[in-house]
């Protein structure tokens, strides 16, 4: 980081597959966090986020061409969108869905949405802290980056307790840990995020 | 007034690092998670207080609530939509002249406060603008201007603006504050007075809708009073309103105070628009009534920035879709005129009356599409119970087209008026022509069995017009002509249906044992499939008459396949003719070897016969005839050279003489137009009719099964008895009279489809016809 997303994404659109690739590797931690949140909060347990996005990065290496926005933004919301239809996918999977629910895929559509929404808004306090770079990039994708660079059981708390939204008890069943271990890791998160979060701008 | 703007200056200059130690002391978490549950109770927690509550920890907490406010915003406040930034904020206490009393609710739009405004002593209802805070100062202006115009509208049915104004970069809405519900709520209360299952109601719209809905009922200004049970409301409704779901469901009574409702709002409406002012958000929550059955619209010229402002947010105005016109669904924003509000006052006026939406989707994207596509379902259908006069109303309203909505909602309350005071309404109903011609927009394929209709009356079917006259009977009762009106895209679909049936009824037991009409046969199985291709793409959503027509498609499919066999066999049959072996320049060994073919087929085709039911002798031949099509033709054609065979099926089509003229491959490769293929046939039908004058003892109806090859002798082939008189007598003549009957046909001709012609069919070659069997199979192999 700063890598200037916007050049690669105009570069990406030129034609030029390193580009695409390099742009693409830019949102991994990011589109990485918001399916992990999708998925853990329908599945209950935590499931290899990796895969779908992975998954998600091929449809849009493959289908590069549909993209009609020019802007980093749009970008973005396009890529949550390939996401969306992806978590749909696992989710009918592992829920033996008969045929489309359209009215459940609606459901899971608006979270990711809401998901999205509420990891960017997490930025907006970042923006007290000036920086050239902040404007340029999508917040969320930033808080994400924050997130990724905490320990793992750092990370984890914080997700489960504020994304998934679990009580402590919970999070410690989650986590196999006592409530006791899991609430001094929180607080341990929360000190370092700050921290984490001007390193990735 | 963001939470995390108070915490700027804790994060800059970033604090150093707390030691460890530090952050384990209990107090910290203490202190971290007191905090936070102030903050999910939607308080504003004084973050000074928390950080210096222990002075010696005073950097860990610090430290701990930069982090708590970063994850804290993203954190997904899990219920009510609550996570709007506005929302989330605390309740002012004062702005400006108004000083806040109360919340009466907030929603997707914004909060309500009951206030007091100071300097006059009156209670008002203060509404505060979420989104006024995302606009740049362009919008901002242009917001200011619009409400400023919407506050000079003064009608006894719209909510008076009292103030617009903006207090430390909190913009808000000041308004007369109406003592009642809004129509969102009357709704549904109805509609669980009746028992319409409220559940599936709420899941229909969207997990939100039903919360927003509900909110939304405070949103105008409305006190609510108390909790809306239908005693209550009823209470609140006092004498001039008295709704009960049993009313609802019948009782002019019912009919009439909703009238009169819609009434008053589109009188409202008119005075607006009048003035320039449109609403462009009309729908139930913005109608409020108060206790005296007086409607007010509430929040005029807020409309167009709520939709921008919601743009930033999804999942949470499905609510408002609901009621948007064509015109606003589609984004047409320049087509956006006084007649949206019309449509969508039409809509609301719709859900009074069948308590239920017109659209009911359970998408967003499903309910644009029916808003812009769809046709609502006719109230009455509904609800017996509802007035036709209020249904045409209702109707004219709420049309896709603006211009064939009423033209001013002072029409719209004219039409209302007349119906209260039992006069006959202005508005007429579209005509049977209208919805049919609406309908076939929408369904093209069927527009084409329409044109096959007229193919079907000429055989005898006068179904459609027997529809027309019908409706013309002005006589009818009018309960006949609803019910009619209904069925007619269903019937019209069902005409369509039963004529292509009949085409294919026709064209087996008809015309199957005619060898002369198999072209025609063919050509109508070939537009009946098509027809039925079509049918089931219409038709994707309807499993029961998708596998009955899937099977008349297969059916159909399997007849013409049958067919194409038997011309595969005829073809094959032409190599019996001297003229096509000279042609062909067959030599000896290929004639050695169709000659082997042929025998070996006609000793197999003898053996089959007498296995076969001996007691229908044409379906056995028939039968016999496809079979050797599809068993020896393909052995024959291989002893064929690419040439010979290429001029085979050009000698075919030849022999085929006018009937050639029917097939489809020809009429394509030919372009043949519809009067060029009128011309041809009545060049037919005098070739023949001249035939029969000449030979009246030959004409068997056509109710009998032809025997032997008339239809053979009919095409210019000889009949036993004149097979010497070659060149003379009637045969030769009737050839003669072919051959002219040919001419005249391509004199008809463009040049390229003449050109066309000929590439089809090659040289011409004269004694084709003379074919040495019959129709019915390679009987001259018996001889």
């Amino acid at each position: 980081m700063p890598v200037d997303c916007l050049k690669l994404l105009n570069e990406a659109l030129g034609g030029s597959d390193d580009a695409r690739g390099e742009l693409l590797e830019q949102y991994r931690t990011y589109l990485e966090l918001l399916a992990r949140v999708e998925l853990g909060r329908r599945l209950q347990t935590k499931v290899d986020a990796a895969d779908v996005v992975q998954e998600t990065f091929l449809e849009a290496h493959r289908n590069f061409g549909l993209f009609r926005g020019r802007t980093e933004p749009e970008f973005v919301s396009w890529l949550r969108e390939i996401l969306a239809g992806r978590i749909c996918n696992l989710l009918r999977h592992y829920f033996g869905t008969k045929g489309r629910d359209l009215r459940r895929e609606q459901a899971w559509n608006v979270n990711i949405d809401q998901s999205s929404r509420a990891i960017d808004r997490g930025f907006f306090a970042l923006q007290s802290t000036p920086s050239q770079h902040v404007a340029q990039r999508e917040q969320g994708v930033l808080l994400a980056e924050a997130l990724a660079r905490l320990p793992d059981d750092y990370r984890e708390v914080v997700v489960l307790r504020h994304f998934e939204e679990l009580t402590f008890p919970e999070v410690g069943r989650r986590m196999g840990r006592t409530v006791d271990s899991v609430q001094k890791l929180w607080v341990r998160a929360l000190a370092t995020l700050k921290q984490s979060m001007q390193e990735v701008v | 007034m963001s939470p995390f703007e108070e915490s700027q200056t804790e994060l800059d200059p970033p604090s150093s690092p707390v030691a460890g130690e530090l952050l384990d002391d209990p107090r910290v978490l203490s202190v971290v998670e007191e905090y936070l549950a102030q903050l999910d109770l939607g308080r504003q927690p004084d973050r000074e207080s928390y950080v210096n509550r222990y002075p010696e920890l005073a950097g860990a907490v610090a430290q701990c609530l930069d982090g708590l406010d970063l994850v804290r915003a993203a954190g997904p406040r899990s219920s009510s939509g609550s996570h709007l930034p506005a929302a989330a904020e605390p309740p002012p206490r004062a702005l400006g002249d108004f000083q806040i009393v109360r919340e009466l609710g907030r929603g997707g739009m914004g909060v309500v406060y009951e206030a007091v405004q100071l300097s006059l002593g009156r209670r008002v209802a203060l509404k505060v603008l979420p989104f006024a805070a995302t606009f740049d100062s362009r919008q901002l202006q242009r917001f200011k201007n619009e409400a400023q115009a919407a506050a000079l509208l003064h009608h006894t049915n719209i909510v008076p603006i009292y103030a617009v104004g903006c207090e430390r970069g909190v913009h808000f809405y000041a308004m007369q504050l109406i003592e009642g519900h809004s129509l969102a709520l009357l709704i549904r209360q109805l509609r669980e007075q009746a028992g319409i299952d409220p559940v599936e109601s709420e899941t229909r719209a969207g997990d939100s809708e039903a919360a927003v809905s509900l909110t939304d009922a405070y949103l105008g200004g409305v006190v609510p009073l108390g909790p809306a049970t239908s005693e209550n409301l009823r209470s609140t409704a006092g004498a001039s309103l008295t709704i009960t779901a049993r009313a609802a469901r019948g009782g002019d009574n019912y009919f009439q105070k909703i009238a009169r409702l819609i009434l008053q709002a589109a009188e409202a409406l008119e005075h607006a628009h009048q003035l320039g002012i449109v609403h462009r958000d009309i729908k139930p929550a913005n109608l409020l009534v108060n206790a005296l059955g007086t409607l007010w619209v509430a929040d005029f010229g807020l409309a167009q920035f709520q939709a921008e402002a919601s743009l930033t947010r999804t999942g949470d105005v499905v609510g408002t879709f609901r009621y948007m016109s064509p015109e606003q669904a589609t984004g047409q924003r320049t087509a956006v005129d006084h007649r949206t509000d019309i449509y969508s006052l039409g809509a609301t006026f719709y859900e009074l009356l069948t308590l239920e939406p017109v659209f009911a989707c359970e998408t967003r994207h499903e309910l644009l599409y029916q808003i812009v596509h769809g046709e609502p379902k006719l109230p009455r259908h509904i609800n017996r119970a509802i007035p036709s006069e209020l249904e045409t109303i209702v109707l004219k309203a709420v049309r896709k087209s603006a211009a064939e909505r009423y033209a001013t909602a002072g029409e719209f309350a004219e039409d209302l008026r007349r119906y209260l005071d039992h006069r006959p309404i202005l508005a007429r109903r579209p005509t049977v022509v209208e919805r049919v011609r609406k309908w076939s927009r929408r369904h093209p394929s069927v527009v084409v069995a329409g044109v096959l209709l007229l193919v079907a009356t000429s055989v005898g079917l006068f179904v459609h017009s027997q529809m027309i006259s019908r409706e013309q009977e002005k006589t009818a009762a009018a309960l006949d002509r609803e019910k009619q009106r209904a069925n007619d895209a269903e019937r019209l679909f069902g005409q369509a249906r039963q004529a292509v049936d009949l085409l294919v009824e026709v064209s087996e037991d008809e015309l199957s044992d005619k060898f002369d009409m198999q072209q025609t046969r063919r050509r109508l199985l070939q537009t009946a499939l098509g027809f039925y291709q079509d049918f089931i793409d219409e038709r994707r959503v309807e499993a029961a008459s998708q596998d009955e027509l899937a099977a008349v498609e297969q059916r159909v499919a399997g007849i013409l396949h049958e067919l194409d066999l038997m011309r595969r066999g005829l073809r094959t049959m032409l190599l019996n003719n001297p003229v096509v072996v000279r042609e062909l320049k067959l030599d000896d060994d290929q004639q050695q070897r169709i000659q082997t073919l042929f025998r070996t087929w006609n000793e197999e085709e003898k053996a089959m016969r007498s296995s076969q039911d001996a007691t229908d002798e044409d379906t056995g031949r028939h039968q016999r005839f496809v079979a050797f099509a599809e068993l020896k033709a393909p052995a024959i054609e291989s002893v064929l050279t690419d040439g010979q065979f290429q001029r085979l099926q050009q000698l075919a089509w030849q022999a085929e003489g006018l009937g050639a003229f029917k097939s489809p491959e020809v009429v394509n490769a030919l372009n043949l137009s519809h009067e060029q293929r009128l011309a041809i046939r009545k060049i037919e039908r005098d070739l023949f009719r001249r035939r029969h004058e000449h030979d009246p003892g030959d004409g068997g109806g056509p109710g009998g099964p032809p025997k032997g090859r008339r239809q053979f002798e009919d095409r210019g082939g000889a009949d036993p008895g004149e097979r010497g008189d070659d060149g003379t007598g009637k045969s030769a003549s009737f050839r003669q009279r072919h051959r002219e009957a040919m001419a005249k046909v391509l004199a008809s001709f463009s040049e390229e489809q003449l050109t066309r012609w000929h590439d089809l069919t090659g040289e011409a070659v004269d004694g084709l016809n003379e074919l040495p069997f019959g129709p019915h199979g390679p009987k001259p192999l018996h001889r």
